[in-house]
Formats: C-alpha cells, structure tokens, sequence
C-alpha cells in the first residue's frame, strides 16, 4: 500500500469522525479530532510497513466515530445539566427586574432557556417600566388631579367651593379611579418581577427534564457526586 | 437496573462509572499524553474498548477542571497535549478510592456468602 492510500484511509476516517462529531461546539470539536489526528499519526509512525490490513486495524481500534461521538455527546447532555444553574442564568434571573437592559442580554446568551422563554424576557418586562411612566399622571388621577378653588370665612367654614377636572368628579367615582389605577400600575410594576419568576420556575422544570433523561443512560454522573449513589 | 441485562451491556456499565477515575489516576504521578494513557489502558484489559473514546473523555475532564493541559514540543515530532492532574482531579481520585474500596468490599461480601445471614 502507498503511502497516499493510507492517507487517504485516515482522511475518510477523520471525515467520517468530523460528521459525527458536528453537534458539538467548534471548540469541543477541534480538540477531540485534534488529538485523534495526532493520536493515528504517532501510531501510524510506529508501524515498521504500513499495510492496508495494519492501517485497518488501527482505525478500528481507535473505535467506530459513531461510537466516539456518543462519548462526547453523553457528557455534553450531562454538561449542559450541570450548565443548568450556572451564575450567567442567576445573573439574568436577578437583573431582570433590577437592570433590564444587561439582564436581557444575559437571558439571550444563556442556552438554558427556550427562545419562546426568551422573547417572553425581551417583551414583558420593559411593559413594567411603562409603569413608571405612568405612575406619575395616574397618581395625580388618583390622589386629586384637577383642582378646587376653596373661600372660607374668617371661622374656617367653607363658604364656596368649585372644583375642575377628576375633582369635580363624586368622591366614590374619585375612589374607583384611584384604586384602578393604583392596581394597573401595581401589576405593571411586578411584571419584571413576575417574569423572572416565570423564568426560573421554566429553568428548573428544563433542569429536570434533562436529568430524567440522563437518569437512564449517564450513570457517571452519579459516581462524580461523591457519594455512592448506585442503586 | 434492568433485570435482564445482557453481560456485555454489563460491562459497559461498569466501565463507564469507572473509567474517568483509572485515567486520573494513571496521571497521579506525572503528566501524561493521549497515546500514553491508551498504551498504559490497553495493557489493563476490559477498560477501554474504542481507544478514540478516551478523547471526548479527557476534553470533558479539561472543562471540569480535573486535569490541565500543556502543549509540549518534542523535538522533530508533533507537539503533543500533556494532561496533568488538578487539585480538583487528585480530590476526585482520592474520593473514588474511598467509595470504591467500601463498595467492592460489601459487593464482594454479598457475592461470598451469598445473602446467607452469618
């Protein structure tokens, strides 16, 4: 056998190994194939004369690029649960409410949440800072917006009183408008609040999710826990 | 576990809890390359069937941060990826040893007197 024709052997097999392997990340990707390449070339090296069969068998042994995927793919499931409760999702889940704009860009980078999740993040809170906004005219709305020109007489009764805008308004319509109003912003302002709570619960229901289905099939993991979790 | 697991798969089962913890320990006394820790577990039978599988392993055990890795040039040849062990990864052998002595032990009692009370 030529030297070319073996080459062309390992070409096939790092092909074949580079398909398998384009799930993971590039990074991820590179180091494996990377070392793989080296690891065939320095066995190749070894061979005194490279001979079909010889180049055969060293493919084999170094295992079907099915097989290899599959190693690295269980430990990137078992990664990505892991990944789960990271300090980039609590970072998001806390500025949120706090500071949305860093918040919102932090929930985007995270892998942990479904882009429904995600747009859900992007859209609601910044419906709460319109809160603030609001809060402003409505409190006049509510605590007496309009006014009243009042006279009284030397003793401190009201002789005359006219009034304009929601002031000229019954007391009990005054009352109504005020607790609408008061609500209205209420909710618009716990609305940050209440998707980072939304979130969190989606994190940890995904977090289960993918631990019921590694239960099955990443007993490695439970050896990493420390204690002797095999039942 | 299924009850009616076929031997072979049973072997994969148990070479899957243990195998990360014999490649960190064949890097407790010195820093090792891939090809290295293959040759050392090709000459121990059973551990590692696929030798290209120890790569997903070992890049795994990196973004762990139970080994290290350095790049070494050796003279003329390729450079070669250097795997040495972390504080962390000497934690996880020594915690292994605990929990593996314990369990053989109780397993290899439960084989011998075959659940018969003493």
């Amino acid at each position: 056998m030529t030297a070319q024709h073996g080459d062309e052997l390992v070409g096939v097999y790092m092909a074949r190994l580079g398909a398998a392997l384009a799930g993971l990340a590039p990074e991820r990707r590179d180091e494996i194939a990377g070392e793989i390449a080296n690891h065939i070339a320095e066995e190749r090296a070894g061979l005194s004369a490279e001979s079909d069969a010889d180049l055969q068998s060293l493919l084999e042994r170094v295992g079907d690029p099915i097989e290899i995927a599959a190693a690295a793919d269980v430990q990137v499931t078992s990664a990505a649960a892991a990944r789960t409760w990271g300090g980039l999702e609590v970072a998001a889940l806390v500025l949120i409410p706090l500071f949305w704009p860093v918040g919102v860009i932090l929930l985007w980078l995270s892998s942990a949440w479904r882009v429904r999740d995600k747009v859900i993040g992007t859209v609601l809170p910044p419906v709460g800072f319109l809160g603030f906004a609001l809060a402003g005219p409505a409190a006049l709305l509510g605590g007496g917006g309009g006014s009243c020109v009042t006279e009284s007489d030397s003793a401190g009764n009201v002789i005359y009183q006219s009034c304009t805008g929601v002031a000229a308004l019954p007391g009990w319509v005054q009352a109504l408008l005020g607790v609408a109003a008061l609500a209205g912003i209420a909710v618009l302002l716990v609305m940050p609040v209440l998707v980072a709570i939304y979130l969190a619960i989606r994190l940890r229901r995904g977090a289960n999710k993918r631990r019921a289905q590694n239960a099955g099939r990443d007993e490695r993991t439970s050896w990493t826990g420390g204690s002797a979790a095999i039942s | 576990m299924a009850s009616a697991m076929p031997i072979d798969g049973l072997a994969t089962q148990l070479r899957k809890g243990v195998i990360e913890f014999c490649v960190l320990a064949l890097l407790r006394d010195r820093p090792r390359y891939g090809g290295e820790l293959v040759q050392l577990l090709r000459e121990r039978q059973g551990l590692l069937v696929s030798e290209g599988t120890i790569y997903p392993l070992l890049s795994r055990m990196r973004s762990e941060g139970l080994v290290e890795t350095e790049w070494s040039d050796t003279s003329g040849g390729h450079p070669r990826r250097y795997y040495r062990l972390s504080r962390a990864g000497q934690k996880a052998v020594a915690e292994f040893r605990g929990e593996w002595l314990a369990f053989r032990s109780t397993v290899d009692s439960i084989l011998e007197i075959g659940g018969r009370d003493r």
